[in-house]
């Protein structure tokens, strides 16, 4: 078993890359314009039409959701302390205090104003006109979602686009737990080798990551800067270098690494996917080290994600905690 | 002939080795060089005649070959795509490379290698350029052009020394 040298490897390198590959391109500026006129040209109508669906759906959306201010059920969510009928003659509320309207959340009223619009109640009052509304009905109607049927304006001092500050995901409170349980693997329940659960097996190292990872069907970029946000720039590969205790090397003949950000696992679940797989680099009595690079566009959003690295037999030989920027 | 064919004409041949060394396969390289001439011709107005054409060419094809997606000029896995372009790679051997086999192990070697590995590594052995033009050509700091050469042949002799022991 010999070793390349560092002697013998840098000679080999100036000959590769110093060898007559034995042919010349010729460059074709006629067949690169009509690649490049017919790539612009399918780019710019693709951006035109990406931009057209773009602004209709922009404005469909604020339109559903600040809607139009003469037709009644389109309204802003009133919140709890301010539910209000519109245009009374004292400008007095006939709201029941003893049945708050709930605040429901920017997307539920999103919703509802859609649906509403697509498939508007008999007993909605479409009209400007008044909406005092008797005792008993209020009491009935209350009960409904605030937008059906509650003929609620916005104050005029209330902005219109107050809405437009809610977040867009419930805030752990202190009754929440920090990391959502059903996400944790439920230990009755079969799980294929190696397990994708990173808290299973070795101890998390390093500092907490973010308190609270984003709900389903939350995007990223609704994640609020305080938790990682866009990365700048476009999305690129991530380097780590790891080090394996040399003993856990023993009869290992390929290691993989799997990329966690919080609780999820990103990328393939293949663990032998090419995505995973991980260079070793030196190998001394003590430890081993090993180098990965994420797939291209993995991670396109800064915080907190572990790399667990495997061997063949799936089996955990370290792991790293990193902060990515 | 204008300034730009004579620059086609001086550098087609230098360029042409650089691209296949970078991509690996003949129609990728080929595909890199068309777009970096394309890419110079159309931005040419911009070139600063005081500085070294070379270097200003040899920036747009290694930045073009970076910031490509990653399947763009690199979609080809297997090592040679031809039997063809496999009698080519090996008539294109130095005579002092007298081990065909450990010659044929490095290009699978660099061709493993991670694009921005390559890259540096395939620019530093080129002759053409130190540390410190790497790192101005590709925007990054010289100490991160060290860093990858170094990681580079760490990953280069590692696969080196794997093949040698099977």
């Amino acid at each position: 078993m010999k070793k390349l040298s560092d002697e013998r490897l840098e000679q080999m390198l100036s000959a590769y890359c110093e060898a007559d590959p034995q042919q010349t391109f010729t460059f074709h500026p006629e067949e690169t314009r009509k690649k490049l006129i017919a790539f612009i040209g399918f780019n710019r109508a693709a951006a035109a039409a990406v931009s057209l669906v773009l602004v209709s759906v922009l404005s469909l959306t604020v339109y559903f959701l600040f809607g139009n201010n003469n037709s009644t059920p389109f309204v802003v969510a009133p919140s709890p302390q301010s539910v209000t009928t519109p245009s009374t003659p004292t400008g007095e509320s006939d709201s029941d205090p003893n049945h708050p309207v709930p605040e429901p959340t920017q997307l539920k009223s999103l919703w509802q104003n859609i649906v509403d619009f697509l498939f508007p109640r008999p007993t909605e009052n479409n009209s400007t006109a008044n909406n005092r509304t008797s005792p008993t009905e209020t009491d009935r109607m209350s009960t409904v979602t605030p937008s059906a049927t509650e003929a609620a304006r916005p104050k005029p001092t209330q902005k219109t686009g107050e809405k437009a500050t809610e977040k867009p995901y419930v805030q752990p409170t202190e009754h929440q737990p920090i990391r959502p349980t059903e996400k944790s693997p439920d230990p009755t329940v079969p799980i294929d080798p190696p397990s994708d659960d990173p808290t299973e097996g070795s101890s998390h190292s390093g500092a907490p990551g973010p308190t609270d990872p984003p709900g389903e069907g939350d995007e990223p970029w609704l994640i609020p800067p305080t938790e990682g946000g866009l990365m700048p720039g476009a999305p690129t590969e991530i380097e780590i270098f790891a080090q394996v205790d040399s003993d856990r090397m023993e009869g290992v003949t390929g290691v993989y690494c799997k990329v966690y950000s919080g609780d999820s696992l990103i990328g393939s679940s293949d663990l032998y996917d090419s995505s995973h797989t991980v260079y070793i680099l030196d190998s001394s009595s003590q430890y081993t080290e090993v180098y990965y690079v994420t797939p291209y566009g993995l991670i396109r959003q800064s915080g907190f994600y572990t790399f667990v690295f495997y061997d063949q037999n799936g089996s955990e030989l370290t792991r790293v905690k990193e902060y990515v920027y | 002939m204008t300034d730009f064919e004579r620059y086609v004409a001086e550098y087609s041949r230098e360029l042409t080795r650089f691209c296949i060394k970078l991509c690996g396969d003949v129609h990728d390289a080929e595909d890199l060089f068309q777009d970096t001439w394309a890419r110079a011709l159309d931005k040419f107005d911009q070139y600063d005649q005081s500085s070294s054409f070379k270097s200003w060419l040899f920036t747009i094809c290694a930045n073009l070959f970076r910031n490509s997606k990653k399947l763009k000029y690199n979609s080809s896995k297997a090592v040679f795509s031809s039997k063809e372009e496999k009698e080519k790679f090996l008539n294109s051997i130095p005579d002092q490379e007298t081990d065909v086999d450990a010659y044929l192990d490095l290009h699978a070697a660099i061709l493993s290698l991670p694009k921005k590995h390559r890259l540096v590594l395939v620019l530093y052995y080129f002759r053409e350029f130190s540390q410190s033009e790497i790192a101005r050509m590709l925007d990054i700091p010289e100490g991160t052009v060290k860093s990858r050469l170094n990681t580079a042949k760490k990953l280069l002799k590692r696969r080196l020394y794997d093949e040698e022991t099977q």
